[in-house]
């Protein structure tokens, strides 16, 4: 091998020793009981530009997948804001309670929406990272271990030309989205502004 | 061969892989891109997004060389799409710190010998996007159309459909266009 590639592969095994052996234990997108805002840039400074990949067909434009993996975690690729009932379900069928809702722009639920689950259930590992992907698609793993009988929250909506992608653990069940208008100067999914 | 989950536990069995495919890797890239030090960056992000996407690779999917190219086809995509953006990227590692002087030669001379796939590559551009992900890989990454369809996680039919439509639309467009579409594999459905 060159120089190049040797030096590239010291660099990689590096990463994969450095990974933690459970995807679901990485660092959680969100602490607090409230919904997560990240859009455009933030979300990759977030996830430090995680890049993954999206089996999705660009043809026919499937919106998303949902993967059930073998340690019980389940990602999620979401290559396109449509068809949320579909995704939704997608979740159900895989063992992961959610409600996922896709807002138009300037539109926001109406809050309170739902309860937010307590600071230990939040605080915990339930949560997942999330990472744009390189192509604009979003990705992330949700842990298994979600209270039983909570909701996960999955809200995205374009603001001000950035995709968003919110989540949250709702206590309980989540109560049908009442849609309303976003106060006016408000990011995605209605929260202060984004920035970056 | 079995799930590639080790592929993010374990660096013995990663580099076992990266021998394998590096240099497949590179010529992929060199198919698409001109500039060494992009080509080194692309061939780095192409590895590190094998890592994170270890878990998705499914035996259903075919071979993992297949599932790598749809890798290694998304990445160089995302990277022609924030080029066209401006947009500045966040690399995990930046390859072009990696290149000294001797890879440089190297990574030149691979470049230089896919000036014609690059040509192609180029052609390609205003194709549907799906159409031209199948054509891509079948004529400058030499797939099959089911293989292709592997990379992209689509079925052979809608492969070979793709690739029809795209053969077409291709050759009514910029006929003559020297695609060595006589190549390509017949379109049987």
């Amino acid at each position: 091998m060159t120089n190049f590639e040797e030096r590239l592969l010291v660099e990689l095994r590096g990463r994969v020793a450095d990974l933690p052996a459970d995807r679901g234990r990485r660092r959680p997108l969100w602490r607090r009981p409230r919904l997560a805002v990240a859009g455009g840039l933030a979300v990759a400074a977030v996830a430090a530009a995680t890049v993954g990949v999206v089996f999705l067909s660009t043809g026919t434009q499937a919106a998303y997948a949902v993967t059930k993996n073998a340690d019980g975690t389940v990602t999620v690729e979401i290559d396109s804001l449509t068809d949320a009932a579909g995704l939704q379900a997608n979740l159900q069928a895989a063992g992961v309670n959610a409600v996922v809702e896709y807002l138009p722009t300037g539109k926001m639920c109406r809050e309170p929406w739902f309860t937010p689950a307590g600071p230990a259930a939040a605080g915990s590992e339930s949560s997942s990272s999330v990472g744009k992907n390189s192509d604009g698609s979003f990705s992330f793993t949700i842990s298994n271990d979600i209270p039983a009988g909570d909701t996960l929250v999955i809200s995205t909506q374009s603001g001000d030309g950035s995709q968003a992608l919110g989540m949250a653990i709702a206590q309980g069940t989540v109560p049908p989205c009442e849609v309303v208008d976003a106060p006016a100067g408000s990011g995605p999914l209605g929260g202060p502004p984004v920035s970056g | 061969m079995q799930e590639l989950t080790e592929l993010r536990s374990d660096p013995d069995a990663f580099e076992r892989f990266y021998r394998r495919h590096v240099e497949a890797v590179q010529r992929f890239v060199a198919r698409r891109v001109s500039d060494p030090y992009v080509a080194a960056d692309l061939t780095a992000d192409v590895f590190v997004a094998v890592i994170e996407s270890a878990g998705s690779y499914r035996r259903s999917r075919g071979e993992p060389a297949a599932w790598l190219f749809g890798i290694a086809r998304n990445v160089v995509a995302g990277e022609h799409r924030r080029k066209a953006k401006e947009l500045r990227t966040v690399a995990q590692i930046r390859g072009r710190e990696l290149v000294d002087e001797e890879d440089l030669a190297a990574l030149q001379e691979r470049i230089d010998s896919e000036a014609g796939a690059r040509e192609l590559y180029r052609e390609l551009d205003g194709l549907p996007a799906g159409e031209r992900a199948v054509l891509e890989l079948v004529a400058l990454d030499g797939l099959s159309a089911v293989e292709a369809g592997h990379a992209l996680g689509i079925g052979a039919v809608a492969a070979r459909v793709r690739l029809h439509r795209a053969r077409r639309r291709l050759q009514s467009r910029l006929d003559p266009l020297d695609l060595g579409a006589n190549d390509l594999p017949e379109v049987t459905t």
